[in-house]
């Protein structure tokens, strides 16, 4: 090396001894420490070249003639900060909008790292729980694809360059008042960003703002301002589904997507929880859906009909005419081909009496809906009563933008004026704050092109992905969860969010990119939202308000008042003159219904892997997006799942694999959003087919008259259940599912038939008639009294107090009637458990690691399916357990409060436990699936301390989260050396009869604020001593997950099991599983069940 | 057995050992094919096919310990699948040897004298690929020893309420005392090796292996009372092993595996697939080394009726499979019945069908259990069968258990198929340098029965009898032993061949 250093002539500039040797091993550096050059796991350092380059850098050392080593001091905590014990997490409130929908957050940190997310039960958005992506939102923060360093024109820059040039740019666009400054941001959801933007527009009074968001992209409002007149465009709208007796949903997936699934599945499943009227008989709440593709509100609803947009908006039409709304059905709607039998009963179904204004009906309409069904369904929610009890519409007071383009209200004409200008060359300054329109903007709309075109274009974002590619500036964004900020949720709740973790990068906000702007680059991101909270508070005392503010999550009272709305007089004209949804479809053409993905969204997190693996609710399917056709139309173009096919619209062209699914109605396929990202990271990119092309501005959810051809060629998808395997016969013998109707429930309320049917099979048999009747008596008897257990050739156990200990008995009740299939506990749990990612071929090979996992059944016939009905399966906790006997080592072992436990580091890896386990939900490690912890270490600052790293070879399984529950003991313990409470805590019941225990039942008939749902679910957790919640548990938002301890009288879970509806799934192995279910019960309305027969018949 | 009916069936029954032949002959013929220089080039190209297959197996292992387990086929649910198909299939190979050395020997069933060694060679080189497997298919095979119950300080035991457990005393018990017996079985003809070998390397090799193996009365008596001895404890192992196997299944939960008829259908399955083995062995073998005098169409024909009795008793175990699904009105069990025969692996069980019952009933036919051609190609179709038979039990049983939802399919992938062919390999490889280096057939005991041919002939001449069944007649103690005038290996015989100078050969016997 030093012979290259003399080799040189001249003068050279250079930054180290190594670059200017150009040394292999400092090639080597480079491509590791440069991710752009490291595009693929693959390629990332293996542990030989770590010590290569290890090896390297001593020699290289050696270059200043000193081997000394390095003294580093470590320093421990002099004084230990007040809060932190080392081992126990702290949380934090804070709050985020992964997928565009606020969410309040308590994060848990364990010394300075964050580790889980849970939701704030102050948050009336999200009621102490979260979706999936909030709780996969903790593995972007340890990403180690994030952006790291700003880019200039993709070569590596310094921040301190970028100010400079920022700094530059605004002194250009002072002279010119800013004139050709330009910011494209997503939906702004934080109060001190609008003001920032504000006041920007006032410094540069030519500057334009343009927002952009491929989801939310404005029909909703233009629905307002069709129904109401344009004062209105900019309400929110929030449903109350608690007060709704009879909900109608247009095409809404209100449970699974929209703005606040989390609050909404809880608000509807209060509804189904069975509280009683007057007449002491059990009631529900009643769903009707009419969609354009498969939902997981579809698969909740008691009837649910599956059309065609077009037909979706003749229906909205012949029920508003029914309803009394005046209007005029237009010509040239096609037939709805909904029955009229339905059309009625759903017509006096909403027009029902009702005994007091506390509950009415709703009908809702999803967003994406052409605007015209949308403003028919808030004028039928006037005629019907619904306005000003179940609807509510809001003012969104601290998101005015004073610097809104006005004539542009519409992202999608936003953008296009945006790009027009940019075309145009009128745009010298572009800044991008988060968003990725080059890989998301509509199809006719070049926006990559255009980009080309601004000398100075700047994006702001997480990673460097397509758009930043294309952008001179790159600047990394801090990650929500490393900045302050703040956000408001729909109906003006605002929240301040605040960091967990100093920023792992040297990353940008957009607070600070704001500021650099305005020229107060002195003012941090910090100052910024406490001094614009400071204005808004009022408050005398603001320090104190600000640590309240802090400490609880929300700003008190920041919720808006509903506002009075009335329809605009010229609605009946205005209606007909809004735009159709389209044609009918052509007989030879489909139907494409586009929707975004259940797990990557519109493709931000296509680099989540934990979303990535996340079975979709419907389809089972990981790692890719599918075409849904129905299984007629596949076999009508002779396709099978994993066909590759050709969709055509317009000349434009997307290639996507073939998924046959049951529910999806014909002629119609559906495409989700987010996938063959060319940029996203190792893990998202070229990961699954790109369907952006296909969307049109004109048809951002809908295409019509789309060609399909079949390409001949397959893909491999990897699904985790194989739907096509299963006969629905085998599935009603084995009696997985068990399903009833609300009337059956009432004719026998304590012994309802359908949750224990006994075996049809054994009365079949002649010989056996006498035993089979006996059988299904005493099963039914014995899974309802706990009484007599079947007797069992193994020594029984004792979880019985004694008179001095108590003794801990855990189990869990699942409401499958709750479970809405949304996949967060799922999610929770990977991320609470520290289970590894497998990826596409394993999951292909059937080794998912999910230690909960969400089964799907669906019962009737192929076209016409009801459900699916969803059973979540974590490990049953047997107390008779197979998988304990047989193992030779005892791995697997029994404990006194009766949890199954696993000794990893006992576990040989015979895989017989999972043979035996009748449930299947024990998991192994086929391979070394964690091995990327130790490559890429980042990942190590996500791993909850409290739970073992599993190696190659071993098996595992859902613990009923031991370590919270261990947890939880050791802080009973100590509180009873003090006065506090011996014994872990159980949420009590509040209600009056068995399965009223959730608050659903006591806040149905009452009426009761956003918050009140919150607040219920707080006083669970102070109910008795520290109470204990698995992750699942406690993520789940319609809350169908109950645990606890059945030694403790009245504790939740005890009555839960002793409700009628308990039941043990394959509870005739007398495996006397800890995990029971309760059978699901749909409300048809009586007037349609013959109908729904009929169809499924 | 009465003696009269047999002595009209004789006369139509070929002898177990080929008229004409001396004791001298018998040792010659036997000994030669060990102690001959010559190696022939179908030895070499057997060996170096089995060497392969034995270098296939090294680089399967060899990746599996460095990838994991992955690298087969396996998921959830079937997480058993090529292995435990394998070991079990091994197992039962290994079953016929024990069967026909020790029982058959209790049952003085003379005829097992020509086959008993390399069966017994072949039970114990099958048992040791099969117990490759159950290490190789851990999680963490380098923790295999927390299996066994020695004293740690971490005070824990292994869980005895597991069948693995069980199985892991089982199979070494059942190695341990076929290697005893097979051994034990040796030694003479070590002996003998030892007294005929030319070369300095073979008579030391030989001679320490015979263990000072002089002949004397003395040896011969406590031979064969350790021999019988033997042969009564190995005899409860053949019935044990499979039977412990089966619980593997047995004690499981898991439709298609939970049935109490396993044991009994196990170990007549294995059986039946360790007598299809000594076919697949014994008939090559005797072509190439012309050994049809000592493996007549006799044993031929015994063997293949032991055989058909076995495979009946496994035909009727799948018959009693489907009686109970149906009987017992189960629909986990029901559906895993019908679904072996109209699901994914539907082929393999038609094949397994063909292969096991509807084939083998040709063996009805004393003219196809006379011809080894037939018998050979059926032999090698009842292999098959039952491998499909365990690979049934094991992966079609698992694919499709209680929940749907959690329904997979099992495809093996390379490395599947590189431990079984690789086992197959070494067993070969084994069984090749057994046959060239050990007497294939024990040689005293052949003498044995030149003797006994002999002395009825004798008989028959005397009393103007035909031949009375061989194993009546008792053994003769007299003539046996002559200390100090025998060839001390050549036990026996009563005649010294006339080439053999007293004693040569050996050490002289110390009076």
């Amino acid at each position: 090396m030093g012979k290259q250093l003399r080799g040189r002539r001249g003068k050279q500039w250079w930054r180290s001894l190594e670059e200017l040797a150009g040394s292999e091993a400092f090639q080597e550096y480079l491509s590791q420490q440069f991710p752009q050059q490291l595009a693929l796991l693959s390629q990332s350092p293996t542990r030989r070249q770590f010590l290569q380059l290890m090896g390297a850098s001593l020699a290289l050392a050696g270059l200043s003639g000193c081997t000394e080593e390095p003294a580093e001091a470590i320093i421990p905590y002099v004084q230990t900060p007040a809060e932190i014990v080392p081992g126990r997490p702290l949380y934090y409130a804070t709050a985020a909008a992964p997928a565009g929908h606020v969410l309040g957050l308590l994060v848990e940190s364990h010394e300075g790292r964050p580790t889980k997310i849970e939701g704030n039960p102050d948050h009336p958005a999200s009621r102490g729980a979260t979706d999936a992506f909030t709780q996969a939102f903790i593995l972007g923060l340890y990403d180690p694809d994030r952006s790291q360093t700003p880019y200039r024109r993709n070569q590596i820059a310094s921040s301190r360059n970028f100010a400079e040039n920022l700094a530059a740019q605004r002194e250009a666009l002072r002279q010119t008042q800013g004139a050709g400054l330009r910011i494209l941001t997503e939906p702004i959801l934080s109060p001190t960003l609008a003001d920032q933007l504000n006041r920007l527009a006032e410094a540069f009074p030519e500057m334009r703002l343009h927002v952009w968001d491929p989801i939310r992209c404005g029909l909703r409002e233009t629905a307002m301002e069709l129904a109401f007149g344009p004062d209105a465009a900019g309400l929110a709208t929030a449903y109350r589904f608690d007060r709704a007796d009879v909900v109608l949903s247009l095409d809404a997936d209100f449970l699974a997507s929209g703005l606040y699934p989390v609050r909404y599945a809880d608000e509807f499943m209060q509804g189904r929880r069975f509280p009683k009227d007057q007449a002491g008989r059990w009631t529900m709440n009643r769903l009707y859906a009419v969609q354009t593709t498969a939902s997981l509100t579809g698969a909740k609803a008691d009837h649910c009909l599956s059309r065609h947009v077009t037909q979706l908006e003749a229906f909205a039409f012949d029920l508003a005419e029914q309803l009394g709304v005046e209007i005029q059905r237009p010509q040239g709607l096609p037939d709805s081909e909904v029955p009229q039998r339905w059309l009625q009963a759903v017509v006096e179904d909403l027009q029902r009496e009702r005994a007091g204004d506390e509950q009415a009906p709703l009908i809702i309409a999803g967003d994406h809906l052409p605007p015209r069904i949308q403003a028919l369904a808030a004028a039928m929610n006037q005629q019907i009563g619904a306005t000003g009890t179940t609807v509510n519409y809001y003012q969104q007071p601290h998101r005015e933008l004073a610097a809104a383009d006005g004539d542009n209200r519409s992202p999608v004409e936003s953008l296009r004026a945006l790009v027009e200008a940019m075309n145009g060359g009128e745009v010298q300054t572009l800044l991008i704050l988060g968003g990725n329109p080059v890989y998301d903007a509509p199809a006719d709309i070049d926006f990559a092109a255009a980009l080309a075109k601004v000398p100075f274009s700047c994006h702001l974002s997480l990673y460097r992905d397509e758009t930043s590619r294309l952008c001179s500036w790159q600047v990394p964004l801090n990650h929500s969860l490393e900045s302050w900020s703040d956000l408001v949720a729909e109906d003006g709740t605002a929240s301040i969010v605040q960091p967990l973790i100093e920023p792992l990068y040297d990353g940008w906000t957009a607070h600070r990119l704001l500021a650099h702007l305005l020229d107060e680059s002195d003012r941090t991101d910090y100052d910024l939202v406490r001094d614009y909270w400071r204005e808004q508070s009022g408050a005398d005392d603001f320090e104190r308000w600000w640590f309240e503010t802090l400490h609880r999550g929300t700003v008190q009272d920041s919720a808006a008042s509903p506002e009075e709305l009335s329809l605009r007089g010229d609605f009946a004209t205005a209606l007909s003159e809004a735009q159709a949804a389209g044609n009918a479809a052509a007989a030879d053409a489909f139907e494409v219904v586009i929707r975004p993905d259940p797990s990557v969204w519109d493709g931000r997190f296509a680099n989540n892997a934990w979303l990535q693996e996340l079975p979709k609710p419907l389809t089972k399917l990981t790692w890719d997006t599918a075409a849904l056709i129905s299984p007629e139309d596949a076999r009508a173009a002779g396709l099978t799942t994993g066909d590759l096919v050709e969709l055509t619209a317009d000349s434009r062209t997307v290639q996507v694999p073939i998924m046959v699914m049951p529910a999806q109605p014909r002629r119609t396929i559906t495409l989700t959003l987010g996938y063959g990202r060319r940029h996203a990271g190792r893990v998202g990119s070229r990961q699954g087919f790109n369907v952006y092309p296909l969307r049109s501005s004109d048809a951002m959810w809908f295409v019509h008259g789309v060609q399909l051809r079949k390409l001949g060629s397959r893909y491999p998808l990897s699904t985790t259940v194989h739907h096509h395997l299963i006969d629905p016969k085998e599935i009603e013998e084995r009696h997985i599912i068990r399903e009833g109707t609300l009337e059956e429930l009432n004719a026998h309320p304590q012994h309802p038939s359908f949750v224990h049917p006994g075996h049809p099979t054994w009365e079949s048999r002649p010989w056996q008639r006498g035993r089979a009747n006996g059988e299904a008596n005493s099963n039914g008897g014995e899974e309802h009294n706990h009484g007599q257990p079947q007797p069992s050739a193994y020594p029984e156990w004792n979880y019985e107090n004694d008179e001095d200990q108590h003794r801990y008995k855990w189990a869990m009740v699942i409401d499958q009637n709750a479970c809405t299939g949304c996949n967060a506990c799922v999610v929770a749990c990977q991320a609470e458990n520290n289970i590894p990612v497998v990826g596409k071929e394993e999951v292909g090979r059937g080794r998912e690691m999910h230690w909960i996992r969400i089964d799907a059944y669906y019962s009737g016939d192929e076209a016409n399916p009801l459900g699916p009905n969803f059973q979540p399966l974590p490990c049953m906790h047997c107390e008779n357990a197979p998988c304990e006997v047989v193992c030779p080592v005892a791995a697997t072992s029994h404990s006194e409060e009766g949890l199954n436990e696993m000794t990893y580091n006992r576990c040989v890896g015979t895989r017989y436990c999972s043979n035996n386990c009748p449930y299947k939900v024990r998991r192994f490690n086929y391979f070394n699936y964690t091995g990327n912890l130790r490559e890429l270490p980042v990942l190590q600052l996500l791993q909850n301390p409290d739970v073992t790293i599993r190696t190659r070879g071993v098996m595992e399984k859902c613990t009923y989260c031991v370590q919270r529950l261990n947890a939880a003991r050791i802080e009973a313990k100590m509180a009873s050396l003090g006065d506090g409470p011996a014994t872990i805590g159980q949420p009590a019941s509040g209600g009056d009869q068995p399965g009223g225990a959730r608050d659903g039942n006591a806040n149905a008939n009452q009426p009761n604020g956003a918050n009140q749902g919150g607040t219920q679910h707080q006083a669970q957790h102070a109910a008795n001593g520290p109470a204990v919640q698995t992750a699942c548990q406690q993520v789940c938002p319609a809350r169908a997950i109950t645990f606890g301890d059945l030694n403790t009288p009245g504790s939740e879970v005890s009555q839960m099991r002793n409700h009628p509806l308990n039941y043990e799934l394959l509870g005739e192995l007398n495996t006397r599983p800890r995990t029971t279910y309760w059978a699901i019960v749909r409300n048809p309305n009586p007037k349609l069940i013959d109908e729904q027969n009929e169809q499924s018949s | 057995m009465s003696h009269q009916p047999e002595k009209s069936r004789d006369i139509h029954r070929p002898p177990v050992l080929r008229p004409g032949h001396s004791l001298q002959s018998v040792t010659e013929k036997i000994s030669t094919i060990v102690l001959t220089k010559h190696t022939s080039r179908g030895w070499w190209l057997g060996f170096i096919l089995g060497f392969a297959g034995v270098m296939l197996l090294l680089l399967g292992i060899t990746y599996l310990f460095i990838a994991g387990i992955g690298i087969w086929g396996l998921n959830v649910p079937v997480a058993w699948g090529f292995a435990i198909v394998n070991f079990v299939w091994w197992i039962g190979i290994g079953h016929a040897g024990t069967l026909i050395s020790a029982i058959l020997l209790l049952l003085k069933q003379q005829w097992r004298t020509s086959i008993n060694r390399f069966a017994e060679a072949m039970t114990i080189f099958a048992v040791a690929c099969a117990g490759l497997f159950p290490l190789l298919h851990l999680g963490r095979p380098q923790f295999f020893y927390f299996l066994v119950p020695y004293p740690s300080t971490t005070g824990v035991w292994p869980q005895f309420r597991s069948p693995l457990m069980w199985d892991f005393f089982a199979v070494a018990t059942y190695f341990t005392v076929s290697l005893l017996f097979w051994y034990m079985g040796l030694i003479p003809d070590f002996a003998t090796l030892r007294d005929r070998a030319h070369r300095w390397g073979a008579k030391v090799t030989y001679g320490i292996l015979a263990m000072g193996w002089r002949g004397s009365s003395r040896h011969w008596r406590r031979y064969q009372d350790a021999y019988l001895l033997l042969a009564g404890l190995a005899t409860p192992l053949v019935v044990s092993v499979h039977t412990i196997v089966s619980f593997d299944f047995a004690v499981g939960i898991v439709p298609g595996w939970h049935e109490t008829i396993f044991p009994p259908y196990f170990v007549a399955g294995a059986i039946y697939s360790g007598f299809a083995m000594v076919f697949t062995l014994a008939i090559p073998l005797r072509a190439a080394y012309g050994l049809q005098d000592f493996i007549t169409d006799r044993h031929l024909d015994n063997s293949a009726k032991v055989m058909l009795a076995s495979g009946l008793i496994v035909a009727y175990g799948y018959l009693m499979e489907g009686f109970m699904a149906w009987y017992s009105g189960h629909a986990f069990e029901t559906y895993v019945f019908t679904n072996r025969f109209t699901g994914p692996y539907a082929p393999a069980y038609w094949a397994l069908i063909i292969c096991n019952i509807v084939i083998p009933q040709a063996l009805w036919f004393r003219k196809i259990r006379r011809t080894p051609i037939t018998l050979f190609f059926i032999s090698l179709v009842i292999n098959v069968g039952m491998w499909l038979e365990r690979f049934i039990i094991v992966v079609v049983s698992l694919h499709r258990d209680h929940l749907p939802s959690s329904w997979d399919n099992y495809s093996p992938t390379f490395w599947d198929w590189a431990l079984f062919l690789g086992t197959i390999g070494l067993f070969t490889s084994l069984l090749f340098l057994f046959i060239r280096f050990l007497p294939m057939i024990s040689i005293a005991e052949m003498r044995e029965l030149v003797e006994e041919h002999e002395q009825h002939a004798e008989q028959a001449h005397a009393s103007g009898q035909s031949n009375p069944p061989l194993h009546d007649r008792p053994v003769t103690e007299e003539g046996r032993t002559q200390p100090g005038t025998e060839s001390p290996g050549e036990g026996p015989p009563p005649e010294r061949p006339p080439d053999q100078p007293p004693g040569g050969g050996g050490p002289p016997e110390s009076p």
